[in-house]
């Protein structure tokens, strides 16, 4: 595969469109692209994901409008975007915006923090979008605000597209967000390309949860870059529903002490989807909690890959680090690659990891069964049960729901 | 009520039940006794239609259905209940709701109206009286950290629930205590009506001093080998299965 042609095929004319603002970005981004090399198996961070199938999909060509149909909200305040078109007004006062991220370039917090929480060795897909990126918001909370719950629908309605996402999402000093953030590509060929940068300042609290659905022959590749400051939380939800490929990059950096991080994960893989998490905690200070707890049910010939790195830095005492990852095969011919780690380098912390990969149980099946109780509900039940450790901490009870009746629907599909 | 006649059942290429014969009406108590590996556990197990066991002859007759032609939840909704000897933790899954949708299925099957939250609340206040069952280990996961004793009794609160017709209880004595013995069985003894009926599988006599039962049959080697009333226990219990085995061998 050529990189050269990787990168035409993934670049976006946007018309001289483009605001002045975000000129040095794109240029950071069109550097940062003579360095780096695709991500290939050989590279441990990408050895059971190859993306070629989706580097090699045209984009750019022969493209269609699909007919969004409207979704049921979860909130109350909800915002819907269809291919970068804002359905809902945006929002734009003193303490809390919701933005457009060229309306965005007004607000001095926007300017002063955007790019700039990133990896010191950024990934291709990641200079990609500092190249190209097109749509997405951009969210503060000013210092000490409740901002409460907010729904962000993103619809991609285009045919044969490359959608370069970008997010920044800024809570200041105690301010707090529930966000439930929806991505929706269904149509064909379509590829989401999301980079967001989270910042969580001190005391602040950010609830954030990703509902990913793609259609069967769209992909996507979804990275966070988070840090979080003294005595914040983030507590984090990836639901990964459907998607021919969908990765997930998750890199938080714990930089402020007593602080707190969640960070949750649902899988459901079909047919021959391919559904991965990559997620990295980085403990650098004293004093901080990290819980870790990613369930996946896997199907046919689906595949899950899970690895989930755990840093505890030399300054790190007293951290508490807990990770888990189970899964559920349900068939012969699905696989999934979980591979748990931790790096420790401080000596007074603890820490714990763990990784279960396994079939349904079957003797639970017939216990259900023997009551009465039809296999396909059985079933149902124990996937329910299984999941509810991470469902039951979903504080939507409209995104709850719908989780649940999403399994109950696969299930039934069976 | 239940009729099995020359029932052969294997599990992976063993034969295990090798001709057995077994009639069973309303209003009966059953006892099936026999030594280890005698194929006990297998009749509760074909019985309850599970998977690992295949039937290779023999016909068995639940009021006037054949019990072999239908899958485990089917069995359960026509009024077939098994009281496992190792009931399954189900961590996740609430006792309540588990009720809850096990009762809507049979309802459902029986054509008979759903039981209204409040009716069910007020039965299941109901049946854990009669096993003595505290309200706590009716909210938590299905068996979940309970004890030996705690799991037979949410065996027999189970089978108050949904009030079968025929029950077969599995070795339900192995690992209770006395007190948790007379718990048990008091809680079967007060469902029983002239209109279901009760197998006990048990390896002790112990048990049938508290659920008396109408007839003992003796299983060996895949058969019954000899049936008798209560004091056929007693006998068992006195002298052993060896005699019996003899005395089957010379018939």
């Amino acid at each position: 595969m050529n990189k050269q042609s990787v990168i035409e095929n993934l670049a976006l004319d946007l018309n001289g469109s483009d605001l002045n603002f975000f000129k040095k970005e794109r240029q950071y981004g069109s550097e940062l692209l003579d360095s780096i090399g695709l991500p290939s198996t050989k590279d441990e961070y990408w050895k059971y994901t190859r993306l070629n199938k989706v580097f090699k999909k045209e984009y750019n060509a022969h493209s269609e409008q699909g007919s969004q149909k409207a979704r049921e909200a979860f909130s109350e305040q909800l915002i819907r975007i269809v291919d970068g078109k804002w359905q809902s007004d945006a929002i734009d006062t003193d303490s809390f915006k919701v933005l457009a991220l060229d309306k965005a370039i007004t607000h001095r917090a926007f300017k002063d923090n955007f790019s700039k929480v990133r990896s010191e060795r950024a990934e291709f897909l990641d200079a990609i979008n500092h190249k190209n990126f097109q749509y997405g918001f951009y969210i503060w909370v000013a210092k000490g605000v409740d901002a409460g719950e907010l729904e962000i629908q993103e619809f991609f309605n285009t045919s044969n597209k490359h959608y370069p996402q970008r997010y920044l999402i800024h809570l200041e000093e105690g301010a707090k967000l529930n966000l439930i953030q929806r991505q929706e590509a269904k149509l064909s060929n379509q590829f989401v390309n999301s980079l967001a940068e989270v910042q969580v300042a001190k005391d602040a609290i950010l609830k954030l949860s990703l509902v990913q659905e793609y259609g069967s022959d769209s992909n996507a590749v979804s990275t966070i870059y988070a840090e979080q400051g003294d005595k914040s939380i983030f507590d984090i939800l990836t639901a990964s529903l459907s998607g021919e490929l969908i990765r997930n990059n998750l890199n938080i950096a714990v930089k402020g002490e007593f602080a707190e991080t969640h960070l949750n994960g649902i899988s459901v893989g079909r047919n021959e989807e391919h559904i991965d998490h990559h997620t990295i905690v980085d403990h650098l200070v004293p004093n901080c909690n990290s819980f870790e707890n990613y369930k996946g049910i896997f199907y046919d010939k689906s595949k899950g890959v899970f690895n989930g790195k755990v840093f505890v830095r030399p300054d790190a005492q007293k951290t508490n680090a807990f990770q888990s990852n189970q899964n559920i095969v349900m068939s012969d011919d699905a696989k999934v690659y979980s591979k748990p780690e931790l790096e420790i380098y401080a000596d007074d912390v603890k820490c714990s990891h763990g990784s279960t990969t396994g079939q349904f149980d079957e003797e639970a099946v017939f216990y259900l069964q023997s009551r009465g109780i039809g296999i396909k509900k059985a079933k149902a039940m124990l996937v329910q049960a299984f999941l509810e450790e991470v469902s039951s901490k979903v504080e939507n009870e409209n995104l709850r729901a719908y989780l649940e009746g999403f399994i109950d629907n696969k299930l039934a599909d069976q | 009520m239940l009729k099995i006649k020359n029932l052969k059942a294997s599990i992976e290429d063993k034969n295990i039940l090798k001709g057995l014969n077994l009639e069973v009406k309303p209003g009966e108590v059953h006892a099936i006794m026999g030594p280890n590996g005698s194929g006990k556990s297998t009749l509760a197990s074909v019985l309850a239609g599970r998977e690992d066991y295949e039937v290779q002859a023999g016909e068995v007759d639940f009021d006037s259905k054949d019990l072999l032609d239908m899958s485990p939840e089917e069995r359960a909704r026509e009024g077939l209940f098994l009281a496992f000897q190792y009931p399954v933790e189900i961590p996740g899954v609430s006792n309540i709701n588990f009720l809850k949708t096990a009762i809507a299925e049979i309802r459902e099957h029986r054509g008979l109206e759903p039981l209204t939250a409040k009716d069910f609340l007020k039965l299941v206040k109901e049946k854990k009286e009669l096993v003595e069952l505290s309200g706590e280990l009716t909210s938590r996961s299905v068996n979940e950290g309970f004890s030996g004793g705690e799991k037979k009794r949410n065996e027999i609160f189970q089978m108050a629930m949904l009030e079968p017709k025929l029950a077969i209880l599995d070795e339900t004595d192995s690992g209770l205590d006395i007190d948790a013995l007379r718990i048990v069985a008091n809680g079967v003894n007060k469902l029983r009506t002239k209109d279901n009926a009760v197998v006990v599988i048990t390896h002790y006599q112990r048990l049938l001093d508290y659920i008396v039962p109408d007839f003992v049959h003796v299983l060996s080697g895949g058969k019954i080998i000899k049936t008798g009333t209560k004091e056929l226990a007693l006998e068992l219990e006195d002298k052993g299965y060896d005699w019996i085995k003899e005395e089957a061998q010379t018939a």
